[in-house]
């Protein structure tokens, strides 16, 4: 997809980086559940399965975000 | 003045127990103490003539025209300004009041032209109603231009687009001047001179060129055609009355609508429209020439390529064909390629038709509305702390205030009307905070001035509301007995404020704001008695707008600042029905009422009466489909009255979006930015031809009338549905009313609302049930709509906008009064005179170190876009700050700003852009390199 942002980041990855600062006063491990269960919340599926699908492509992002991409992978089950 | 006349009681009503009785011309009356006698007479039923009294205004007592008599007073006192007193006795009709009044109209006559049959007022001139009343025979002292000394040849001023002020036929009642004064707040007028030479004066200039804000107060409330509309000089009197409702801001405005046959002759304010009382703006009152502009498409186009030329079509032939490439794109790459956009321009009906056809018929929740991109933090934010998404007030409630604190909004400009109630406050004497990096109007302007003027640095909105709330609860200012028994979530959230990183002297380098004013005003705010807050998108356009709209709601519980008149939090709504579009299911993760997708119960009331079954999965929020647009997952838009080409952030990356798109379908007025990447082009209805209902930021739901037929044939809805039925789902009503009954019957919050109701109550705010069938003007009054009130743990984290040595500048975008949203609408009026492009604001420090003199053109450019716009040297901008409006496709403000969004929400950071601003050479700069390689490619 071309960068129209400029900041060489994937849409869905930005918007969980973005999601993950506003969490970063919870340990990692709750950041990425409430980020998680917001996306779950307001997140078309497409946009969940892109955002594990960069992650598994090894993009350079947030290791909260790696933990959020986990809890969204398929078969996990939303708590 | 209205030819469609409402009572008129003369001077104001007095709240309070109609408890003080007298006797008027042998009618007993009982009134509320302060009433005054003309009006006790009135309430009596008995007119007493009068010329400067009108009961929007303060009773000035000088036309002399409204003398009683009074058993026991002396002499022959003016009723409007003699308050009642118990046991009064009051005669109005005596030979000696007749003689009198006789006398004072023989000196009005002498003054005046005697030109009544081709006069413009011909039928609607109080003067010529009181000549008839008070049985005017003769003129001893001659009349017209053979009287002596007079004021016939004084020159009219038709300076104002809209209405004129011809001298020569004034009274000089000071109905004009008070009514600037008292119910506008711009105070433009004055009577200048004195004697016989005093004369109505807009500042000693002409109307155009004074403060004059054209409200249309003044108009309104001269008694003769000294003010009056050009549209009833140039076409006469109407004949007929509708009372609809502005679709401008989200203030909804009531209005008449007064026409001669089907040619609408002006639009006058409604007395008893909740909202407005009465008054109006420049754009309701007068900018409504768009829906009979020549621009306006009237027959449907399609064509196959966004590089051909339109094709007019049949009604038939458009809706088929929109139908079979919907479903044809459906079956090549999947149900959930398609969606659709609703309008927060569009009533309350056709919005939900067009979310019901998007998950009934499209089979998905692909469907977002224009909230998106103002207040959707608002929704959330509102929902996680209260447990709704609306604001907690009626716009009235202003009046109990005892310190308004204004955020991120500019309602002088915005929502003018409730400005206007706001300064009334003001003026009255209560506390004003303002929370805004520009030193907006509200800040000092007639006898008013903000107690604080917070300028803070742009995006930091959340660090200054944690500042304040610190100083609440590090001074012992919380509401204890409140917060205990009503709030949640308190010890975490008070630990987490209580940090001394959120102090105002911690915060002072991030938000540029002295701590020692942000300490003062949170004192003011939690200790002033009954405090409002009142934004606008000021706060909810930033990566932390829904973090912002918490912080507010934690600061308001702290101070026990909800749940009665006087205070709470009250978002100023941008477009007409942003609020009912909300309520509507527009949001692609909610169904009406703001009920989640995934609640089974909820999804089976609508599986049963819609035949569906309905997906328990979100849909695509409007950013989200333009980035699946690019990424080829999403083919087919349906965007209803919204001009995303243009209103949307990161102008190349929306054009792109677009460009990608296999079909657009456009329903709008005209052919818009947007609509240059359709395919399909579905002409819309005016808001003078719609039927339904617009619900305000006050969530007030009022009737939208029909004032004239629909110009293209077809109501809106009926082309939705038409669409979904072609699509192979049965979507059929017989009326808008259906469609309410629908509503009502599916979402408890609506349940008792009917187009019947409305009628017989003139409006409602929800929740509206069967046990609230007045409707809620004040939430939350016992306790939260969750139960209890939630504080949410508001950190500050900055934007990933900066400045840079590249772009050291932060831009800031926003509207302006005479102009509105994408400017489809005003564009197309005279209210281009006051806005004819859109200007950019530059601090004269910052001019004056790029070489930019007021009116040079200059460039504009971010990291994702240039434009270019006139230079306006303003110092109500700080340094390191520019401002502006996005009213013109021309200059395009979106092409810089960028698709950096809140986090909770995506709606995007409009207000946070860095810059740089250089002199430019060309005429007209070229926007982003995406934009002119879309635009091209669309024609355009």
């Amino acid at each position: 997809m071309p960068d129209y942002h400029h900041d060489g980041l994937d849409p869905v990855v930005r918007m969980a980086e973005d999601m993950v600062a506003q969490f970063a006063h919870r340990p990692p491990d709750d950041a990425a559940a409430a980020v998680a269960a917001h996306v779950r919340k307001f997140w078309d599926p497409r946009m969940r399965r892109r955002l594990v699908t960069v992650v598994d492509e090894g993009a350079d992002v947030d290791p909260v975000v790696v933990r959020v991409a986990e809890m969204l992978s398929p078969g996990v089950p939303a708590p | 003045m209205s030819l469609l006349k409402e009572p008129d009681f003369g001077t104001p009503a007095r709240a309070g127990e109609a408890t003080v009785e007298i006797t008027v011309d042998g009618i007993g009356v009982a009134v509320a103490p302060g009433t005054s006698v003309l009006r006790a007479a009135k309430d009596a039923g008995i007119d007493v003539p009068k010329l400067c009294a009108t009961d929007s205004l303060e009773a000035f007592g000088s036309c002399r025209l409204c003398v009683v008599e009074i058993d026991g007073a002396r002499g022959t006192p003016a009723s409007c300004t003699t308050p009642v007193a118990p046991g009064m006795v009051v005669r109005t009709q005596t030979g000696k009041l007749g003689k009198l009044r006789r006398g004072v109209m023989e000196l009005y006559i002498s003054d005046h032209p005697l030109d009544c049959l081709t006069c413009s007022a011909n039928g609607d001139c109080e003067l010529q109603d009181m000549a008839g009343v008070t049985g005017l025979r003769e003129v001893r002292y001659g009349s017209g231009v053979d009287a002596g000394a007079n004021h016939m040849d004084l020159l009219k001023d038709t300076s104002n687009p809209y209405f004129e002020f011809d001298p020569a036929k004034c009274i000089l009642c000071s109905r004009c001047v008070r009514a600037c004064d008292e119910v506008q707040g711009t105070l433009a007028l004055t009577i200048e001179g004195r004697g016989f030479g005093s004369a109505v004066s807009p500042g000693g200039t002409d109307f155009l060129s004074s403060d004059c804000v054209s409200c249309g107060a003044c108009v309104q409330a001269c008694p003769t055609a000294t003010l009056q509309e050009k549209s009833v000089v140039e076409l006469g009197m109407p004949t007929r009355s509708v009372v609809t409702t502005c679709a401008y801001c989200g203030v909804g405005c009531s209005f008449k609508a007064e026409l001669r046959g089907d040619e609408l002759v002006r639009m006058v304010p409604h007395k008893d429209g909740g909202a407005n009382e009465g008054h109006s703006c420049v754009k309701g009152r007068f900018a409504f020439g768009y829906a009979s502009h020549p621009d306006r498409v009237l027959a449907p186009r399609v064509r196959d390529s966004i590089a051909d030329e339109w094709r007019e079509v049949s009604w038939e032939e458009a809706i088929t064909h929109t139908a079979q490439r919907l479903r044809a794109i459906q079956a090549e790459h999947g149900t959930g390629s398609i969606g659709a956009i609703t309008s927060s321009r569009c009533t309350n009906e056709e919005v939900y038709v067009v979310q019901k056809m998007v998950r009934a018929a499209f089979g998905n929740n692909n469907v977002d509305t224009c909230a998106r991109v103002c207040h959707s933090p608002t929704g959330y934010g509102l929902s996680q702390t209260f447990g709704t998404s609306a604001g907690t007030q009626d716009f009235a409630s202003v009046a109990d205030a005892d310190v308004i604190m204004v955020i991120g909004s500019n309602p002088t400009d915005a929502h003018p009307v409730f400005g206007s109630r706001m300064k009334k406050r003001l003026r009255q004497g209560a506390q004003l905070i303002v929370v805004d990096p520009r030193h907006i109007d509200l800040v000092r302007s007639p006898h008013i001035e903000a107690a604080h003027h917070l300028a803070l640095n742009p995006g930091t909105n959340v660090a200054i509301v944690n500042a304040m709330a610190h100083v609440v609860v590090t001074e012992g200012l919380v509401d204890r007995a409140f917060v205990d028994a009503r709030c949640e979530d308190v010890p975490e959230w008070e630990a987490f404020i209580a940090d001394p990183v959120h102090a105002p002297e911690a915060v002072e380098e991030i938000t540029g704001v002295p701590a020692a004013d942000v300490r003062a005003a949170a004192r003011l705010y939690a200790t002033a008695g009954n405090a409002a807050i009142y934004y606008g998108l000021g706060v909810t356009e930033h990566s932390q707008g829904s973090t912002m709209v918490m912080g507010m709601a934690n600061l308001a519980m702290a101070t026990g600042n909800i749940g009665r008149s006087g205070v709470g939090i009250n978002p100023l709504r941008g477009q007409n029905n942003v609020q009912g579009s909300c309520d509507m299911g527009s949001f692609p993760h909610e169904l009406p009422g703001y009920r989640h997708v995934s609640d089974g119960s909820v999804r089976e009331v609508y599986n049963e009466l819609w035949g569906v079954d309905l997906l328990d999965e979100p849909g695509l929020r409007i950013p989200n489909m333009f980035d699946s647009a690019l990424d080829g997952s999403f083919r087919a838009l349906f965007v209803q009255g919204e001009d995303i080409a243009q209103s949307d952030p990161n102008t190349g990356h929306v054009h792109a979006a677009l460009a990608a798109l296999d079909l657009v379908v456009v329903q709008d007025l005209f052919v818009n930015e947007t609509a240059k990447f359709a395919h399909v082009l579905l002409p819309g209805t005016s808001f003078l031809e719609k039927d339904g209902t617009f619900t305000n930021a006050e969530r007030r739901i009022n009737r939208v009338r029909p004032v004239m037929p629909a110009r293209t044939g077809k109501q809106e809805w009926q082309i939705v549905c038409e669409i979904a039925q072609a699509m192979g789902y049965p979507m059929h009503y017989d009326s808008s009313a259906q469609i309410m009954d629908e509503i009502a019957l599916t979402t408890p919050t609506f349940a008792g609302v009917s187009f019947a109701h409305l009628d017989a109550v003139g409006s409602v705010q929800w929740p509206c049930t069967e046990q609230l069938p007045g409707g809620t003007p004040i939430m939350h009054v016992d306790g939260f709509v969750r139960g209890k009130g939630r504080f949410m743990v508001t950190p500050y984290v900055p934007t990933r906008e900066r400045s840079t040595r590249r772009f050291p500048l932060i831009l800031t975008t926003g509207r302006i009064l005479s102009q509105y949203n994408v400017g489809a609408q005003t564009r197309r009026t005279a209210n281009v005179t006051w806005h004819p492009e859109d200007v950019l604001e530059l601090h004269p420090h910052d001019a004056e170190v790029r070489g930019v003199t007021d009116g040079d053109r200059v460039e504009l450019s971010s990291r994702v876009g240039t434009t270019s716009l006139r230079a306006r040297i303003s110092d109500r901008m700080p340094v390191g700050v520019c401002y502006t409006t996005f009213h013109h496709p021309v200059s395009g403000a979106n092409v810089v700003t960028t698709d950096n969004s809140d986090w909770a929400t995506n709606c995007p950071e409009y207000k946070v852009t860095a810059v740089q601003v250089t002199p430019s050479t060309a005429p007209r700069a070229a926007a982003s390199a995406h934009e002119r390689t879309t635009v091209g490619a669309a024609g355009a």
